[in-house]
């Protein structure tokens, strides 16, 4: 059994050790908001955030999960800095097919937690290791710019 | 899945008019009273709008990025007069009775634009005849928004959900007017799209997330080659591997299915497949492919490309005029994978006499002709359930992926859940075809062309569909070579035989990229041999009173005038800016683009911005006009700097990200998209932006480097 937290609640895992966290929390546990893209870490589909920083889920073996703090995308709809994204993501019309957005998101909501007012030459190169095959990055990063701009009119 | 829709709901608005481009009611009028009693109101299939105060309209196409679930029943709620907020999108199975199904080439609008809209609009009619009866008036007093029907002489109302007893005994109008695009409310203006919330927060059902009760993990070990068989295999080890259920080998499926040979691996999770697949021992048998390398087919086109066999264009005669220049250029372009974001997934039960599937399939009706197929079981007997698309690109509309899982839920006898890797998705692809092609033109004293020559050669589709095939399709030639627009005295449009190594498929715009790039880049370098701006050269050879194979030149005339002004191409020629241009009519519609770019070579390259003036047409929803154009502009980026697929001893090269790579957030430009609304007939819009957008590219590098490229990609 590997215990960790969870989006804020302890659960328990009987995997095999090897298996990576995000198999475990499609096939196991059954949160389908962490997207398989490529299995090696070079898609940002199943970007997930270890101790509020973000990771690749589908090569981090669960056995390195051992009591740290997972949050995948289903854990973070009321955090500040996603809701924000939200609202601009919406409003822009930005996902095309959608698959890899709940990837962005975790990274652009990292990235905001950071650097609350990210220049567009800083979001590209946080957002460069997602990749979004049907090229929305533009209204992605957009997004982002207005985000943490209505970030600091709220402030 | 919500996507039921009731087969013993009352339909009498029956609709007879799919396979037609116009449209037919066939009206039940002896329907009797008695039977429409308590019912919802579903006057035909696509719509619903129940006691509970609901309006369901079916979107029949497949939801791959482009929108179109948001347009289809934008075109229904129009005429309806209902907002799309009031709108329930319901996903429709696979079945012949919506029409065409199909998802691809862009027609999803062209086709149900004016079809989808006179369903509204019956419906609409139907309320204002039993509103007249409500209010005992005549229907010309009442008029109807946002599903209410309004008296305005006496300020009163009514809602559809009101009316719906009355309107069951409405007889369905013979004809109906449809409203002026003056008074669309919807059509023509940006909405937001409906299925974009339960994207951004994991709620949105792709193939990859199916679960269905009981069901096991499949994954495959394939051949390396599409062309061989399996001999005999060990998987001891993968065997003994913990939540391993059954190994087991999966035959070929011939065409139009063309299922690889493969090793199939049953487990009880994702994660144990794939490691499984791993630890097999497989031989293979495609020794009459092993010896076949990027280098040998380069040969074989190279070959081809000498002894054209089959000419579709020949037209016009040599001309008097004299020829004071020559130029002949050959272009290469390579296989390439569509790899979408979602990996190719789908999940099958199948019975002793019946098979439900969900996949996320551009192509429902024709997987669920091939699940019956394969299954030998009857039609009706296949249900086909459409998840959401990760990316489709073509890639989806092949029923391999979805027959794999049919048959290893066959042989389980328990619902299975099929998944690729991303590896099996770049090795095992119907590819977008490699082509290479050759232009020789004679020119006047005036640098203009007075005869043309293509010749373009490439593995065709037509393999898709019968074993063998080597001549290109003329509708594979039709895709921007023998529908050239110039006005040239002589023009001839070649091809010839090749054989094809791969499994090829269709890929966003299909043949459109690789002859655009070989006729925008050959365009571009006659009109700078002339010394004649790239715009005034187009505008030179393009007869404005020409219409050719559909496509009206005044009206490519427009967009390339319209990108003129909107990219300020002449003043930054003027400022001497790295700029290219590109123009290419494609699936009823007409682009141009221009793409300015900075740096002075290949390795510090930075494309910087592009515009894209759009002429598609009547469109439903500028802004994902403008999404689609965007996202082109990536997928043409990322064609032409880095996409290609090579071969080594039969097999692909490539296999993941790292070495097919795309386009990522860093090196995305500023996209400024312009459309024309010319208010003709509805156009496509997910694939004419590619075509246009590649060339554009590759004449932008040469101001910045001086190098014509002629072969694609320019980084790998």
């Amino acid at each position: 059994m590997i215990s960790f937290i969870l989006n804020n609640k302890k659960v328990s895992v009987d995997v095999e050790s090897d298996t990576p966290l995000l198999w475990v929390l499609r096939d196991e546990l059954k949160l389908k908001g962490t997207k398989f893209g490529c299995g090696k870490g070079l898609c940002g589909a199943c970007t997930i955030h270890l101790n509020g920083s973000p990771i690749r889920s589908c090569v981090f073996p669960i056995s390195a999960v051992e009591n740290q703090s997972i949050t995948t995308l289903e854990g973070i709809l009321d955090d500040e800095n996603y809701q924000k994204l939200q609202k601009q993501w919406i409003k822009k019309n930005v996902p095309q097919c959608g698959y890899c957005q709940p990837g962005q998101l975790m990274t652009a909501t990292a990235l905001l937690k950071s650097n609350n007012n990210p220049s567009k030459s800083e979001i590209q190169s946080a957002m460069a290791g997602n990749i979004c095959r049907c090229g929305t990055y533009q209204r992605i990063q957009e997004a982002i710019l207005d985000a943490a701009k209505k970030g600091e009119k709220n402030e | 899945m919500n996507s039921q829709i009731s087969m013993n709901r009352r339909s009498f608005l029956k609709f007879s008019g799919f396979l037609t481009t116009g449209f037919v009611l066939g009206i039940s009028s002896d329907i009797s009273a008695s039977e429409s009693q308590t019912t919802n109101f579903s006057p035909n299939l696509f719509l619903n709008i129940t006691k509970e105060k609901t309006i369901e309209i079916i979107c029949h196409r497949s939801e791959m990025g482009q929108g179109t679930r948001t347009a289809i029943v934008s075109l229904v709620a129009e005429e309806l007069e209902v907002s799309l907020e009031q709108v329930t999108i319901i996903q429709a199975k696979g079945d012949k009775k919506y029409g065409d199904q199909n998802t691809d080439g862009s027609r999803s609008i062209r086709y149900n634009w004016d079809r989808l809209r006179k369903l509204g609009a019956s419906a609409k009619q139907m309320f204002i005849v039993a509103a007249s009866q409500y209010f005992s008036c005549k229907e010309s007093e009442l008029y109807c928004d946002n599903a209410i029907v309004y008296f305005s002489l006496k300020s009163k109302k009514v809602s559809y959900f009101d009316l719906l007893d009355l309107v069951a005994l409405v007889k369905v109008p013979k004809d109906v007017k449809l409203k002026g695009d003056k008074d669309f409310k919807i059509l023509g203006k940006s909405q937001l799209l409906k299925d974009v919330p339960d994207m951004i927060s994991g709620k949105t059902i792709y193939g990859m997330d199916v679960e269905v009760e009981g069901m096991l993990y499949a994954s495959l070990l394939r051949c390396p080659s599409p062309h061989g068989t399996l001999v005999s295999f060990d998987a001891s080890l993968s065997k003994k591997q913990k939540g391993v259920i059954s190994v087991f080998e999966i035959k070929t499926v011939k065409q139009p299915i063309n299922v690889d040979a493969s090793i199939c691996v049953i487990a009880n999770s994702t994660y144990a497949c794939f490691k499984a697949t791993k630890e097999i021992k497989a031989k293979w048998n495609y020794k009459s492919h092993q010896k076949i390398s990027t280098d040998s087919f380069r040969e074989d086109l190279e070959k081809a490309l000498k002894n054209p066999s089959k000419t579709y264009v020949d037209k016009g005669k040599k001309s008097k005029k004299i020829v004071k220049n020559t130029l002949v250029r050959k272009y290469f372009t390579p296989f390439q994978a569509h790899a979408p974001m979602e990996p190719l997934v789908a999940v099958a039960d199948v019975k002793s006499d019946s098979c439900i599937i969900w996949a996320p399939t551009q192509d429902p009706q024709r997987l669920r002709k091939s699940v019956a197929a394969v299954l030998k079981i009857s039609i009706d007997s296949v249900e086909v359930n459409v998840t959401f698309l990760g990316g489709g690109f073509g890639r989806k509309s092949q029923p391999d992926f979805g027959i794999e899982a049919v048959l290893a839920s066959q042989k389980m006898k328990k619902p299975v859940k099929l998944v690729w890797q991303r590896e099996d998705d770049i090795r095992h692809c119907f590819y977008h075809t490699s082509a290479l092609q050759e232009i020789s033109v004679n020119l006047d004293d005036e640098g203009l062309p007075v005869s043309w020559h293509h010749k373009s050669v490439f593995p065709t589709i037509m393999t898709v569909f019968i074993a063998g095939s080597s001549t290109p399709a003329s509708w594979e030639i039709g895709m921007g070579a023998s529908n050239l627009p110039y006005d040239i005295e002589q023009i001839k449009v070649s091809t010839s035989k090749i054989a094809n190594p791969l499994k090829i498929g269709w890929k966003r715009a299909v043949c459109n990229i690789f002859h655009s790039f070989a006729i925008n880049c050959f365009m571009d370098e006659l009109a700078s041999q002339s010394k004649i701006d790239p715009f005034d050269y187009r505008l030179k050879l393009l007869d404005k009173t020409k219409t050719i194979a559909e496509y009206e030149n005044k009206r490519l005339i427009e967009v390339i005038k319209q990108l003129r002004s909107f990219s300020e191409w002449d003043k930054k020629v003027k400022l001497n800016k790295k700029i290219g241009f590109a123009c290419h009519g494609s699936f009823s519609s007409y682009v141009a683009s221009t793409v300015e770019v900075e740096g002075d070579s290949l390795d510090n390259l930075k494309i910087k911005n592009i515009h894209i003036v759009i002429d598609l047409g009547y469109f439903v929803n500028p802004d994902t006009v403008k999404a689609q154009m965007e996202g082109s502009a990536i997928f043409a980026m990322s064609l032409a700097l880095y996409g290609k697929i090579d071969l080594e001893e039969g097999a692909v090269v490539q296999s993941n990200f790292h070495d097919f790579m795309m386009v990522r957030h860093n090196e995305s430009p500023n996209i400024y998209v312009d459309i024309i609304n010319s208010k003709q007939s509805p156009g496509g819009c997910g694939e004419p932006g590619v075509p246009a957008v590649v060339p554009a590219i590759i004449n932008a590098i040469y101001k910045a480097t001086g190098v014509r490229h002629l072969e694609l990609p320019l980084k790998a």
